[in-house]
């Protein structure tokens, strides 16, 4: 074939695709990154997005974990508290049992269990962030009041509970009557009332009634703090699982976009390699000509 | 004495075809970088001595353009495709750049609009997560509408470029008309001066539309575009129209009768912008308005179901939208909940602690609802995907189509290209063909001084 020269369309050509190589992996050394545009890659910028969206989703898994995680914490010290509260009166219920025990003996012992009441009725109460922890869903209402001379629970039975992971979720709106009450026929506010009554008034048969539902009102707390101390391990798993599962996701989206910089380095040394022997190829060619020759 | 002279004569003839010889080197020389220029080649023919017996010279027996019809035609439907598929890659190239980036664009807010309920079921009377709720679904929206606008955009360029296009289209068909008209009345050089020029509009146009090409007889060409419909016919062109069309005010491209031609424009750059104006870019918006669609229905859907901080029944979280056509660009948050952060629907049950419609909305964003088989993000990721790779599809089809076009320009080259080598050599060659005729003709010459000495004496 007659072959002819265009320095222009050939040799331009060739320097710009040279050109255009280099500036390529010039970027994604420079930026650490694979695809710039959907088009360098679009499976993979597809992939890069579902990555990201999973990252987000774990991160929020994670978010909604350090919240519950404050509210477990003042739920579990919150029980503690009730349970102190609970063995207090039991220990000054007994005190005042048996017909030998003084009047001063059993006014002190009545004095303690109005105590534990109130501070029951405190620990109850508690909020957190403006919200009642044991008022079930119903939040923004005071749990146990006592308004009308008698205590009243206002919360209500459905407890609140969070996802911590697509799998686990954990308590953090508790129901308070289910501490308090049960299947008791009273609260233990109003029992400790009774039980103050009674042991100032040396009823034994009272004190004993109100010994056995302080008993099972222990039993109540200390199974709700467990329940709680099981959810705090739940929410501890969850956010090691969280862990694993962010940095495969993370990974995943590393591999999905980002650049393999050797690979990448190396190939942009080559692509400047090129791009200089196509700078010096169109110079040498556009500098030999017959014309050189003839004198 | 007269077989002298003409041997003077014959010497005379012969240095003009070497100067001719010279010349048109000079010309083929001069144009070597000429778009469109075809070599010229000299022809020389013996002319034979009159009486048979004397010596004969040389005459110019005319000067041949140098090109080949098929190659010709060959050049043109590859520079049609070239230009479809490069116009699509560049439209297609500044859509994907309007797509954002991962982690900053759609995505990054469908995300952050899910997970702020998420944050919100963790503590479901915060007046800090209930405002972040609907600063987040305000985000939402705005991309939504950001993302809509910028494809209408991207369809208003592309419109732009139809019309820019069509312009060219009938400014090169006028020109070819008028090299018709030149053509015809035009002989020699000048005429294949004139179809240099007119082989150089034909390939622009080519560049531009789906055109066919009839040499006339005289050198001139018809041009027919589209599905054969007359362009330029000898001397007279037939100008395309474009009219506005309702609703998107897209131009449609009519013929000089009012016929619209639109649909028939497959190639060229033209025939490229229309794919990206009229089928790519409408299938985007259509995806991406689906997807606004379907998150305002099942957020309103979700959010109705539940109660607000006052225990009243939620309402529609976004304004309701009626249709998924153009719901990208109406999405927005309700004005009346986006005013109160009460109205936020956190609750299942219309207590207030109650999180349950919170987590419901949390989960919602892994629920495949779009079209019954995605999630909001994969929906997002699918449209990233296929606008990914249509532009690498053009990408790589203006790759191929350039490779093709530069080798048939270089198959061209072979037979219309000015060679600087060979140029030189014809150079040389017609430089000592007028040396060694001086010399003759100073021969000659010489030889009749002698003669005439001779007969002065």
């Amino acid at each position: 074939m007659r072959v002819t020269f265009n320095t222009v369309r050939d040799g331009l050509g060739n320097i710009q695709s040279a050109q255009e190589q280099y500036a390529e992996t010039q970027w994604q050394v420079s930026s650490g990154l694979r695809v710039r545009v959907p088009s360098d890659d679009p499976l993979s910028a597809q992939r890069a997005i579902q990555d990201q969206a999973q990252v987000s989703g774990i991160d929020a898994y994670s978010q909604i974990g350090d919240s519950a995680s404050a509210r477990l914490s003042s739920l579990d010290s919150t029980l503690g508290d009730i349970v102190t509260r609970l063995t207090q009166a039991l220990t000054a219920a007994h005190s005042a049992q048996g017909t030998a025990v003084s009047q001063t003996t059993r006014d002190a012992a009545a004095s303690t269990l109005l105590a534990a009441r109130d501070a029951i009725a405190g620990d109850i109460n508690t909020t957190f962030n403006g919200a009642y922890l044991f008022s079930g869903s119903n939040a923004s209402v005071e749990p146990y009041s006592n308004g009308s001379g008698s205590w009243v629970y206002q919360g209500d039975a459905n407890p609140v509970t969070v996802s911590v992971d697509p799998n686990r979720t954990v308590t953090i709106g508790v129901d308070g009557q289910s501490v308090l009450k049960g299947s008791d026929a009273t609260d233990v506010l109003t029992t400790l009332d009774n039980l103050a009554t009674a042991a100032q008034a040396g009823d034994e048969a009272g004190v004993a009634a109100g010994v056995d539902a302080l008993n099972r009102a222990f039993s109540r707390a200390t199974t709700a703090q467990t329940r709680v101390g099981l959810d705090e391990n739940t929410l501890a798993d969850g956010t090691d699982h969280l862990s694993t599962l962010r940095m495969a996701a993370t990974t995943q989206l590393s591999n999905d976009q980002d650049a393999n910089l050797a690979d990448a380095i190396t190939k942009m040394n080559q692509a400047q390699i090129a791009y200089q022997s196509a700078l010096g190829a169109v110079s040498t060619a556009s500098k030999t000509s017959l014309l050189d020759y003839l004198r | 004495m007269s077989g002298l002279f003409t041997s003077l004569t014959n010497a005379s003839s012969a240095l003009n075809a070497a100067q001719y010889g010279l010349d048109i080197t000079g010309q083929n020389i001069a144009n070597m970088n000429t778009e469109g220029y075809a070599r010229r080649a000299v022809t020389l023919v013996e002319v034979p001595a009159p009486d048979g017996k004397s010596g004969g010279t040389v005459d110019i027996g005319g000067v041949q353009a140098l090109r080949d019809g098929l190659l010709e035609g060959r050049l043109r439907t590859e520079l049609g495709a070239q230009g479809q598929q490069g116009s699509i890659a560049n439209a297609l190239g500044v859509v994907e750049t309007a797509l954002g980036s991962t982690g900053s664009s759609l995505d990054a807010s469908l995300s952050a609009f899910f997970n702020s309920w998420g944050q919100l079921s963790a503590d479901p009377t915060s007046v800090v997560a209930r405002s972040s709720v609907l600063a987040q679904g305000s985000q939402l929206a705005s991309t939504f509408n950001a993302l809509s606008a910028r494809f209408d955009g991207a369809g208003q360029n592309a419109d732009a470029e139809v019309r820019s296009g069509v312009t060219q289209i009938n400014a090169l068909a006028g020109q070819i008309a008028t090299l018709n008209a030149s053509i015809g009345g035009a002989t020699g050089a000048e005429a294949q001066a004139l179809q240099d020029k007119e082989n150089t509009a034909l390939k622009t146009l080519a560049g531009l539309a789906n055109i066919t090409v009839m040499t006339r007889a005289d050198g001139g060409a018809d041009v027919t575009i589209g599905n054969g419909r007359a362009l330029v016919v000898g001397a007279n062109q037939y100008a395309l129209g474009l009219s506005s069309t309702p609703p998107s005010g897209y131009a449609a491209i009519t013929t000089t009768g009012g016929v619209d031609i639109t649909s028939e424009m497959t190639s060229g750059s033209v025939g490229g912008v229309l794919r990206v104006r009229d089928t790519l870019l409408p299938d985007y918006k259509s995806q991406l308005d689906q997807i606004a669609f379907t998150v305002a229905q099942q957020v309103n859907t979700a959010h109705q179901a539940g109660y607000d901080l006052n225990g009243a029944a939620g309402q529609a979280f976004f304004t309701p939208i009626a249709a998924a056509a153009g719901a990208a660009a109406a999405i927005s948050v309700n004005p009346t909940v986006a005013g109160d952060v009460d109205l936020v629907a956190a609750s299942g049950t219309g207590t207030t602690g109650d999180n349950s419609n919170a987590k419901t909305l949390f989960d919602l964003q892994n629920a495949r609802v779009v079209n019954g088989t995605a999630t909001f993000v994969n929906a997002w990721s699918q449209l990233v995907y296929k606008v990914g790779s249509d532009t690498a599809t053009a990408q790589t089809g203006e790759t191929t189509a350039q490779d093709v076009v530069t080798a048939v320009q270089q198959l061209r080259d072979s037979i219309s290209g000015v060679s600087l080598d060979q140029e030189a050599t014809n150079m040389l060659m017609y430089q000592r063909a007028y040396q060694a005729n001086a010399k003759y003709f100073n021969t000659v010459n010489s030889t009749l001084d002698t003669l005439m000495a001779m007969a002065g004496n």
